[in-house]
């Protein structure tokens, strides 16, 4: 049995039982919409557009909050990966936040910079620095010192050693830390929009679970679903493109 | 410094490498020979005394394990140390074809074996086109025959290119069949110094005069 068929057995078997569970009405189909109707909700969604702008919103904070967070998580973690004598000033502010929960933030990023699209940017910064910043910093440290001795014998300068050895040799921590910070960024950004915002997949679900729409919230935890698994699919054929059995294909000369 | 303590590794050691020739430091595990080439190549710091070589002589230096960039290819890894504009690419051809490995320019050292990857660390170190080549137990790893197969491209690469080499190793035969020099370190001094000068290439390690260094070296290692 080829893998695309077992793929699909769970998921038919789900679809079945949902279909009778709302066919023979055993919770009323305002708890549990049937699986056409939510089908129905979705086509309608994408014609009239509703979803898209939805998707856009919440894309558009990630990439944005993601983006800025790389640079810092980047910058920060050459440093703390190349100057490890500078770890005590550091250490244990990053522990310390490290596992502070950004959205228990946004009671005072609220009060500070208003509902705007900032305090969203900001959460999406919070959660996906560490991870990042971790990962990247890991990499630095991580360098074979006996590579660097070749590059010594090389006659290579400090600089040359870094782009040719150094930062070569890091690149798969630094796609590790991305991927796992781009999976922060998402469900960081779900429940930001769940708490306070306009736009966005968070406050589409929860809007429409003011509205009792059930179907709606199911479109939406749906769609966040596909598009994360989308977003980790691109992430893996890109990182694919660099790195080559642990190390990177010839990009980096 | 070992866990705080301060180990004197080598003392009064005084030697003369001899230009365009190969010299081999010949001593026991721990003898302080690999850092005496460290030290030569600027790796290990010095507390006293000094080294004086040219001060226009480009060092190369083979370690003991390849030390191949994992994510370049072999023909990346040869012109690793090159400037993008000073790589000629008959020479790297040509060097290619010395080490035998121009099938596998575009393979990536975790698909070759040891030796090659070996081969291919000594090209990148001959792409450098230094003057004076530091070799630490480059071949320790390799099988006999792999060995012997690299003594003999070493000498040929020394006879071609005429290259001064300072090769390390604890093997004594190793050291009869490709020195030109021998020093024998022993405790972090320098015991004997052999000259084989005379010695013509390719040497048979078994002829009875050769056998005798043998016995003096095993004395003096002893």
């Amino acid at each position: 049995m080829n893998n695309m068929i077992k793929r699909l057995i769970p998921i038919a078997i789900i679809l079945v039982a949902w279909s009778l569970c709302s066919y023979f009405e055993v919770w009323s189909a305002y708890i549990l919409p049937s699986p056409l109707q939510v089908w129905n909700t979705f086509i309608s969604m994408l014609q009239n557009g509703e979803l898209f702008i939805h998707i856009f919103a919440s894309l558009n904070r990630v990439v944005a909050g993601f983006s800025i967070a790389f640079v810092f998580a980047f910058i920060l973690g050459i440093v703390a990966g190349l100057k490890p004598s500078l770890s005590p000033y550091y250490n244990h502010i990053v522990e310390f936040f490290r596992n502070v929960p950004p959205l228990s933030l946004i009671p005072l990023l609220i009060l500070w910079v208003g509902i705007g699209e900032e305090s969203k940017i900001i959460i999406i910064i919070l959660a996906s620095f560490f991870p990042m910043f971790l990962n990247i910093k890991k990499g630095f440290a991580s360098c074979d010192s006996k590579l660097l001795e070749v590059g010594k014998v090389l006659g290579l300068n400090t600089g040359q050693r870094f782009l040719k050895i150094i930062l070569p040799s890091a690149i798969p921590d630094i796609l590790l830390g991305m991927k796992v910070g781009l999976g922060y960024s998402w469900r960081a950004i779900i429940g930001a929009e769940m708490i306070a915002a306009a736009s966005g997949l968070g406050y589409f679900i929860l809007d429409a679970q003011t509205m009792s729409r059930s179907d709606k919230v199911i479109v939406g935890i749906l769609v966040i679903g596909f598009l994360g698994v989308l977003c980790d699919k691109v992430f893996s054929i890109v990182s694919k493109k660099f790195t080559r059995m642990g190390g990177i294909k010839d990009s980096w000369d | 410094m070992v866990d705080g303590q301060k180990h004197e590794v080598l003392q009064n050691v005084n030697a003369v490498f001899p230009q365009n020739s190969i010299s081999v430091i010949l001593g026991k595990s721990g003898c302080g020979k690999t850092t005496l080439l460290r030290i030569l190549a600027n790796l290990e710091p010095c507390d006293q005394g000094e080294v004086s070589i040219k001060t226009d002589e480009k060092i190369g230096f083979v370690f003991q394990e390849p030390r191949l960039m994992p994510w370049l290819s072999v023909s990346k890894n040869i012109t690793f140390g090159l400037e993008k504009q000073k790589i000629d690419s008959e020479e790297i051809d040509e060097l290619m074809n010395l080490i035998g490995l121009k099938k596998f320019e575009k393979a990536y050292p975790h698909q070759l074996s040891g030796g090659m990857q070996q081969r291919v660390a000594l090209a990148r170190a001959l792409a450098y086109d230094p003057s004076i080549i530091l070799m630490d137990e480059p071949f320790a790893a390799l099988d006999y025959f792999t060995r012997e197969a690299m003594q003999n491209e070493l000498i040929r690469i020394h006879q071609l290119k005429k290259k001064t080499i300072i090769f390390v190793t604890h093997s004594i035969e190793e050291a009869i069949a490709i020195g030109q020099n021998i020093f024998v370190v022993n405790e972090g001094r320098i015991h004997a110094h052999i000259n084989l000068e005379h010695h013509e290439y390719p040497r048979d390690v078994l002829s009875p005069s050769l056998i005798e260094i043998k016995k003096e070296i095993i004395n003096k290692l002893a």
